[in-house]
């Protein structure tokens, strides 16, 4: 489940799971407060792409030519 | 677009087994009951990707012993505590002695390492990719911060040469569900080389009922195609090229090594060690290859290569259950037999 980031302090990011605020590490990608990311073991691994909807509307109309 | 629910439910083409390799994934198809929208032809199979059920017996043993040497604190996340060794996992051990502590992150040692600094702790450090990435910031955070009474203890595996090893077994299947949260490191492309040489197609997963599904129609097509490709089917966090920050900490900290797998032994290169300039973090890590489980009849390692189901095992549901777990595919939340046993999967 993606978390949403409150605020940023050095390496150390607030991320906010519906409602449950955890300190996470952010020192593998950069981040700022508003972003969507993927967090593993404390770790903030990813910022979560807005245009993902597009991308997978291409990648399913290639598959219907398939 | 097309109703790819329907497709997947009506299929009637050639059958198929489709392995996931992500034990997320075990427990996310069973969790949303996926394989009952399946079309019959499509089989899923879970393959070895839960870090604790691929970990060997000697490592476990390992663990339990350091957990019992004076001022020394394995820490650990929760699984791998009930998962025995040959002859006790370290919930049996706590009557000895053993002290150990669950951790949600590694970078919870930070905080306990300043606490406690007459303690040496060592994190059970298991896991693919995606968890190597956080040992290896724990380890700048270590260095950074001047800590040395933390350790790791490594069993790390990495995921390409084990997808081969599954694909060169004749093990029959057809197409990979990929990882999601590995391939969000490594990038999808790390899975291109093989799908090419075997011929065989992945999808990179998310790991909602619907990313899931959605990637089953992209392989079911694939198959049926027979095109060896990778298809990035989780594009909001999954590029091609990974997330290089951490492919360079990583690289920093750690070097390919062979490793020992559950059911498959030891896979040359297909797992990482500490570098030797930072051995001083090591527990004792090398050369833990010995797997022998302390239950003769236990199938854990048929079930991690996808040659038998876990209902196949003559322990699963009676001997063997979440609470009297002989294996390790019965403690993990991720492990193929947990899943289908809180499942009812058969």
């Amino acid at each position: 489940m993606p978390g949403k980031v409150i605020s940023v302090g050095g390496t150390k990011a607030i991320v906010d799971f519906s409602g449950n605020r955890m300190e996470a590490q952010a020192g593998l990608v950069k981040v700022k407060p508003g972003d969507s990311v993927l967090v593993h073991a404390g770790c903030i691994l990813q910022v979560l792409a807005q245009e993902e909807a597009d991308s997978l509307s291409d990648l399913m109309a290639e598959l219907q030519n398939i | 677009m097309t109703d790819y629910r329907t497709f997947l439910g009506e299929y009637d083409g050639k059958p198929m087994r489709i392995m996931e390799v992500c034990g997320t994934h075990t427990a996310a198809i069973s969790h949303c009951g996926i394989p009952s929208l399946l079309s019959p032809k499509i089989e899923l199979i879970s393959g070895p990707g839960c870090p604790v059920c691929v970990t060997v017996t000697e490592y476990i043993d390992r663990l339990v012993a350091l957990s019992l040497e004076s001022n020394t604190v394995v820490a650990t996340f929760g699984d791998m505590i009930r998962v025995p060794g040959t002859s006790k996992s370290l919930q049996d051990a706590r009557a000895d002695g053993a002290k150990f502590r669950m951790v949600y992150s590694p970078l919870d040692l930070i905080k306990l390492a300043r606490e406690e600094t007459d303690k040496t702790f060592v994190f059970a450090a298991v896991g693919f990719e995606t968890t190597i990435a956080v040992y290896a910031s724990l380890l700048d955070e270590l260095i950074a911060q001047g800590i040395r009474n933390v350790k790791l203890l490594t069993s790390l595996k990495t995921m390409p040469l084990v997808i081969d090893w599954v694909c060169r077994s004749k093990s029959g299947i057809d197409g990979f569900l990929a990882p999601g949260h590995v391939s969000v490191i490594t990038g999808s492309d790390l899975f291109a080389p093989i799908a090419k040489e075997h011929t065989i197609p992945f999808a990179v997963a998310g790991f909602e009922g619907e990313q899931i599904l959605v990637a089953l129609y992209a392989l079911v097509k694939l198959i049926n195609a027979h095109e060896g490709r990778v298809m990035n089917m989780y594009p909001s966090v999954v590029t091609a090229e990974g997330n290089k920050t951490a492919q360079k900490l990583i690289a920093k900290y750690f070097e390919s090594s062979d490793a020992a797998w559950r059911g498959m032994g030891v896979i040359p290169r297909s797992g990482m060690k500490l570098r030797a300039e930072y051995e001083a973090y090591d527990a004792g890590s090398e050369n833990l290859y010995s797997d022998r489980g302390h239950n003769a009849q236990c199938r854990c390692a048929k079930v991690i290569t996808g040659a038998e189901k876990p209902s196949a095992c003559p322990l699963f549901g009676s001997v063997c259950t979440p609470q009297t777990p002989q294996g390790a595919c019965m403690v993990s939340s991720e492990g193929s037999c947990h899943s289908y046993f809180a499942n009812r999967r058969r």
